[in-house]
Parts: structure tokens; C-alpha cells; sequence
């Protein structure tokens, strides 16, 4: 414990030399930039960055990019608030009860609520990562095919919570969900399925184009349809009190039990190989939902459902980076991307790092727990910033946001074809939202499906096509359980609606 | 919407509902046609499972779904008050399809004329029939827009933007 200390305060004296100092600041200013804007991200940008820093000492270097990754995740929850438009994947979450927030001229507390559970959210991370990275890493290999394929089905279960009014619906959307997840490579024997021949479709819908599509496109389809008046038609009404603003203690002390939930399930989830902050954002989503006092709100403007997804979603950063350190696996993209940048810069990870880097490690450490602040004032400043955007009339955003979206889906894999298709989901959104099918079950039912796949016919190929594995596992069981519980509540709360609206319908013409 | 038009709509809702339900039967159907000549058959090695497993697992469900939300829409909406409300008015739609129409002339306009010429003549006439009247604004904001995009994506973030006959 002692050499733990000692090793901690050598890395904070690393991490306070002003070149890394300052290229942590510098990252996590860019980071949030790259990730309010739609189609960039923070894998984007630290790919982008990895030539620029070859001339950089490695501590710096590693600093500007994990920098990037941490201002990025929390960017994409700005935009996601403001203009109904996910500046990352994972931000999906985000949109459901902040876009309606902000619709009630509560995006202020809507911008700060969203800081501070990503702040939050990131400590816990880093905490977890500096102290017991190890050990986490140890159960995160216990993880195999069959283990996920149950996590994922519990977390697929977990749709039916965000099924909204109309739970046939939710499942309808989340099976469209599924049915386009099956287009392109087939995950484990690689060949295309679903593609028509069309090249464009070998690699599947690509996530970043539906998103914004989904969200935005279909948002501002939803505001062509009447002429704003010129006289006024601000992009979001004004706060109609100062409470409006900003998150008040007593909304703050009612959030933090879910703030602490959603950062310790988005560690997990981080720390996972293959999952990501998407996955965690719903998840964290879902899970505050059922914890909720007043589930009915989640999705209509819930201050909890915003703290649970951008804690969610933060608490990844610190959760991927353990099994990266501890044992060579990326756990998302953006550590993969971070890999072979530590690789270029002479840093190899993997279960002996902590023996031939233990400084750097650190030192990392200590520059990571320095940056939650500096997230939460550059957090700060972008807010000030980015919440002009709420008074300008809304017949010059949205225009501005519909060729931003563009380029954002073009900038994906520099393909026209991400352009239609962000249209075409664009189109598939509208038409949903006007018909009453819920988007957050088709975007989870399509973000988990390929891995959930994948996971099942692994476990079976291993196993021989004994499906018992999965009862067998003891991890699997529990999952398999929990999934289970949640399928009966759910059936519960939906045959006792049901039952409750014919009473009343009954109560009503006995009335009459 | 009053409580008293809320009400009355939903004999119209259960009957939109029908049809969401019939057409995503019809649509799960159509995808279980397709499924024997868009996947492989070749099994993981077991012949339980194979890359089309997944698919019908889905396929069949979604069906299922479908046909139980005509059947219960149906019901309800024989039980239901008349009336209802449209979804979109027909000058509403008619917006959304000349607003959609004008993004697929973008979108092809950007492979001929270049992003920034496609995208001024795009916010030009977004800006406008989205409301707004006063043309300084309206070509300043679209013209300074197009520019800084192109100065942060193409020349910043080094994104390669599709080659045009102009440039």
C-alpha cells in the first residue's frame, strides 16, 4: 500500500511538469470540440493526433491523446442537449431526456447536470483503474463467449424498460433493430449476408450515419414541417427561472445514488473487451430507469436519465483502460487506437507493464486523476459557450446543423453512400417518431446484436453445441437469472396496465 | 391536443396501429423470403446453429410481433370513440417531401458543384423556407457556415472531400 503511494506521488510530480500539464489541457479542449460535433469522435481525432505527437516524449504524448478521449466522450452530450443530434454513438443516451429537457427551457441544467455526472463518472473510472486495476482485469478474464452472450442478453432484455407507452412496439423497433444488424459480415465465418451484392453493405449500417439520422435528421425533417416566424423562433425556449439554469442540491443529492450506480456499471462495462460506451450508456440507462421513483419520466425530460447515461458513458474511459494496461486488450476502439500509439512511442502493455514501465504507469495514473478537473472547467467554459447556440433563431441552426450532420456522416469512412444512408435513417426516424415506435431499442438491439451473435455460436463452437454452458458458467447463470427477473417484471407491469385501463374503461361507462 | 380530442383519437391510433402492425408483418415475411438467398447455409460445425439462425430466430419473431399488434389494435380499435387526429398535415408533408428533396439535391450536388458551393445553395434555401427573411443574415450565415466546415474538415482534419469537375 505504502509503495502504491509512493509510486502515485512520483507520477503526480511527472504528471505536473507543464509539457504534460499542458497536453492534457490541450487534449481534453480538443476532445470536447471533436466530440460536439456530429461524425467526428474521439477515435477520430486520437488517430489524427498520433503523427502529430512522434516528436513527443511518450508521457506526453499518451497525455494529449487520452486527454482527447476523455473531453470527447463528455463532447458529444453538448450537442446531444442542444440540437437533438448524439455528438458520439454513446450520446444516443443522452439525447432521450436531454433534447427534452432543453425543450423546456432547462438545457442549462440539462449542460450542467451532463457535466457533472461526466465528471463523476470519470473519477470513479480513473479511482477504480488506479486501485484495482489488477484485480479487475483477473474477473474481466473470467469473461468468455458464454459469459457475454449472457451479459448481453440481460442488457437486451433490458430494451423492454425503454419500450415507452406501447411494450409490442418496443419490440417491434428493437427487431427492426436486430434485422439490420444482420446486414454485412457475418461475425464469425465472415461471410456477407443481407448485402445485395452491394459493396457498400459489406461492412453493415455503419453506427455513426444511423445515429445521426435516427436523431437529428429526423429532427429537423420534424421542424420542416412548419415555417418558423421570423420574428421569433429561438432554436430552444428561454429558462423560466434561474433553477433552470443549473442543477439545484436537492436535485444533485436525488441524482448521485444513480450517478454512482451508472459510473460503477460503465467501469464494468469499460473493462470488458469488445464492449463500449454505447453499450454503457443504455445500459446505465435502463438500469436507472427500473431504480427510478419516477420511471414514467425517463424519456420525457428526466434529469435521471441524463445523469445515468453521460456517467455511464464516462465511467468507460477509466474502465477500458484496465484490461489495455493489465493485460494487452483494448477494451473499445479508441484503446485500440491507444495501443499501437503506446506501441510507436516504445510503451508495450500487457500483464508486465507494471514491471517495465511502473513510472509511466503512474504517472498516466496520476495525469488522469489531474484531468477530471480539468474536464469539469473546460466542461464549463464549452457550456458557456455552446449555450448561445439555444437563443439563435432556430430557422439558421437547424439549416447549419442538417450540413454539419452531412459532412459529420461523410467524414465516417469518406463515403457518399453514409450520406444516404444518414438520410435514409433520417427518413426511417421521422416516420417512427410520427408512428409511436421507440428509438432506443432499435439502436441497443443493433449495437449489441453482432457481438451477441458472435458470443453464442463461439460459446457453442467451443462447447460442442451443449447448450447447458450457459447454465454451467456461474457468471452466465447469474445473468441468464437476472434477464429472466426483468422479463417477468416487465410482463407484470404490462398485464397490470392492461388490466387497470379496462377497470377504468369499465369505472367510466358505469359513470356515464 | 384536449383531453376530449386525445380521447377520441384513439380509434384512429389503434387503426394507424394496424397498420404498423400488418406492415411490419408483411416486411418480417419479406425478410424470411430473402434469408435462403442472402446467407450462407454452411453450419458452425453443429446443425443447430449457422449464420441463419439468427436471422429466421428474428424473422419469426418480428412476424409474430406484427400479426399480435393488428390482432390486439384491431380489437381495441372496435372499442374505442371515433374520430382522431392526422399524423401530418398535408401541407406539413408536403414541406418534409420538398425539405427531403432539396437534401438528395445537396447530396448529389456535393459530387458535381463541391461542398461549399452545394452547401451555400443548400443553407440558402433551407434558411429560407425555414422562416427566415432577412437576406443579409441568411447569405452571410450561409456563406461564413460553408467555410469554416470546409476549413475545419478538409483543412484541419485533412478529411478528403469527393473531387468535382469545378474543383
Amino acid at each position: 500500500m505504502l509503495a502504491w503511494f509512493g509510486d502515485l506521488s512520483s507520477g503526480l510530480v511527472q504528471a505536473m511538469q507543464l509539457a504534460v500539464f499542458l497536453s492534457a489541457l490541450l487534449g481534453v479542449v480538443v476532445g470536447v470540440i471533436i466530440g460536439v460535433i456530429p461524425g467526428l469522435g474521439p477515435a477520430i481525432a486520437i488517430s489524427l493526433a498520433i503523427p502529430l505527437t512522434y516528436s513527443l516524449g511518450p508521457m506526453v504524448a499518451i497525455s494529449f491523446m487520452l486527454g482527447i478521449y476523455k473531453g470527447g466522450t463528455y463532447g458529444g452530450s453538448i450537442s446531444a442537449i442542444l440540437i437533438n443530434t448524439p455528438g458520439t454513438p454513446a450520446a444516443a443516451a443522452t439525447v432521450l431526456d436531454g433534447y427534452p429537457l432543453a425543450r423546456q427551457g432547462k438545457a442549462g441544467k440539462a449542460l450542467d447536470l451532463a457535466l457533472l455526472a461526466s465528471v463523476i463518472g470519470d473519477a470513479v473510472g480513473v479511482l477504480i483503474l488506479c486501485v484495482v486495476a489488477q484485480p479487475v482485469a483477473a474477473i474481466a478474464l473470467k469473461f468468455g463467449p458464454v459469459e457475454l452472450f449472457s451479459l448481453l442478453l440481460f442488457a437486451l432484455t433490458v430494451i423492454a424498460t425503454l419500450a415507452g407507452k406501447s411494450l409490442l412496439k418496443g419490440f417491434i423497433a428493437a427487431g427492426l433493430g436486430l434485422m439490420l444488424a444482420t446486414v454485412g459480415m457475418d461475425p464469425v465465418s465472415g461471410m456477407p449476408r443481407f448485402t445485395f451484392d452491394l459493396l457498400v453493405l459489406d461492412d453493415g449500417f455503419p453506427i455513426i450515419p444511423m445515429v445521426i439520422g435516427l436523431f437529428a435528421v429526423a429532427e429537423v425533417l420534424a421542424q420542416a414541417e412548419r415555417v418558423v416566424s421570423s420574428s421569433g423562433g429561438a432554436l430552444l425556449p428561454p429558462p423560466s427561472s434561474r433553477d433552470d439554469e443549473r442543477v439545484t442540491r436537492v436535485e444533485f443529492r436525488r441524482t448521485l445514488p444513480i450517478v454512482l450506480q451508472s459510473s460503477l456499471i460503465g467501469t464494468t462495462i469499460g473493462a470488458l473487451p469488445g464492449t463500449g460506451s454505447t453499450t454503457a450508456a443504455f445500459l446505465a440507462y435502463g438500469a436507472a430507469q427500473k431504480r427510478s421513483r419516477a420511471p414514467e419520466e425517463f424519456g420525457k425530460g428526466s434529469i435521471e436519465g441524463v445523469a445515468a447515461a453521460e456517467s455511464g458513458n464516462n465511467a468507460v474511459c477509466g474502465g477500458a483502460l484496465i484490461p489495455m494496461f493489465t493485460l494487452g486488450i483494448p477494451g473499445d476502439v479508441v484503446t485500440a487506437i491507444l495501443m499501437s500509439a503506446l506501441v510507436l512511442h516504445g510503451i508495450h502493455v500487457g500483464p508486465l507493464i507494471f514491471q517495465d514501465n511502473r513510472a509511466f504507469v503512474f504517472g498516466i495514473f496520476a495525469m488522469l486523476l489531474i484531468s477530471i478537473l480539468m474536464l469539469l472547467f473546460v466542461g464549463k467554459a464549452a457550456i458557456r459557450v455552446f449555450r448561445q447556440l439555444a437563443s439563435m433563431p432556430q430557422a439558421i441552426i437547424m439549416p447549419i446543423v442538417l450540413v454539419l450532420c452531412v459532412i459529420g456522416a461523410y467524414s465516417t469512412n469518406y463515403a457518399v453512400s453514409d450520406i444516404w444512408m444518414m438520410l435514409a435513417f433520417g427518413l426511417l426516424g421521422y416516420v417512427m417518431n410520427k408512428l409511436g415506435l421507440p428509438l432506443p431499442p432499435l439502436i441497443i438491439a443493433f449495437v449489441l446484436a453482432p457481438q451477441w451473435e458472435q458470443s453464442l455460436r463461439l460459446a457453442l463452437l467451443l462447447s460442442r453445441g451443449d447448450y447447458t454452458v450457459f447454465f454451467t458458467s456461474p457468471i452466465s447463470a447469474a445473468f441468464i437469472f437476472l434477464a429472466a427477473v426483468v422479463a417477468v417484471q416487465v410482463g407484470r407491469k404490462a398485464y397490470r396496465g392492461r388490466a387497470g385501463a379496462s377497470a377504468l374503461r369499465g369505472q367510466r361507462i358505469s359513470e356515464s | 391536443m384536449p383531453e376530449s380530442a386525445r380521447v377520441e383519437a384513439s380509434r384512429k391510433e389503434f387503426r394507424r396501429d394496424v397498420w404498423i402492425g400488418a406492415a411490419t408483418a408483411t416486411g418480417a415475411a419479406f425478410y424470411l423470403i430473402l434469408i435462403p438467398s442472402q446467407t450462407l447455409p454452411e453450419h458452425d460445425g453443429f446443425a443447430s446453429i449457422s449464420s441463419r439462425t439468427l436471422p429466421y430466430l428474428i424473422g419469426l419473431t418480428v412476424l409474430l410481433l406484427g400479426v399480435v399488434l393488428c390482432g390486439v389494435s384491431l380489437r381495441r380499435s372496435r372499442r374505442a370513440t371515433p374520430g382522431g387526429w392526422p399524423l401530418v398535415g398535408r401541407q406539413a408533408a408536403l414541406r418534409v417531401l420538398v425539405y427531403t428533396g432539396a437534401i438528395v439535391l445537396y447530396t448529389v450536388g456535393i459530387g458535381y458543384l463541391g461542398y461549399v458551393t452545394s452547401s451555400v445553395a443548400m443553407l440558402l434555401f433551407a434558411m429560407w423556407f425555414s422562416g427566415a427573411r432577412k437576406r443579409y443574415i441568411i447569405v452571410v450565415a450561409s456563406i461564413a457556415t460553408s467555410l469554416i466546415l470546409y476549413g475545419f474538415f478538409h483543412l484541419l482534419m485533412q478529411i478528403p472531400l469527393p473531387e468535382t469537375p469545378l474543383y
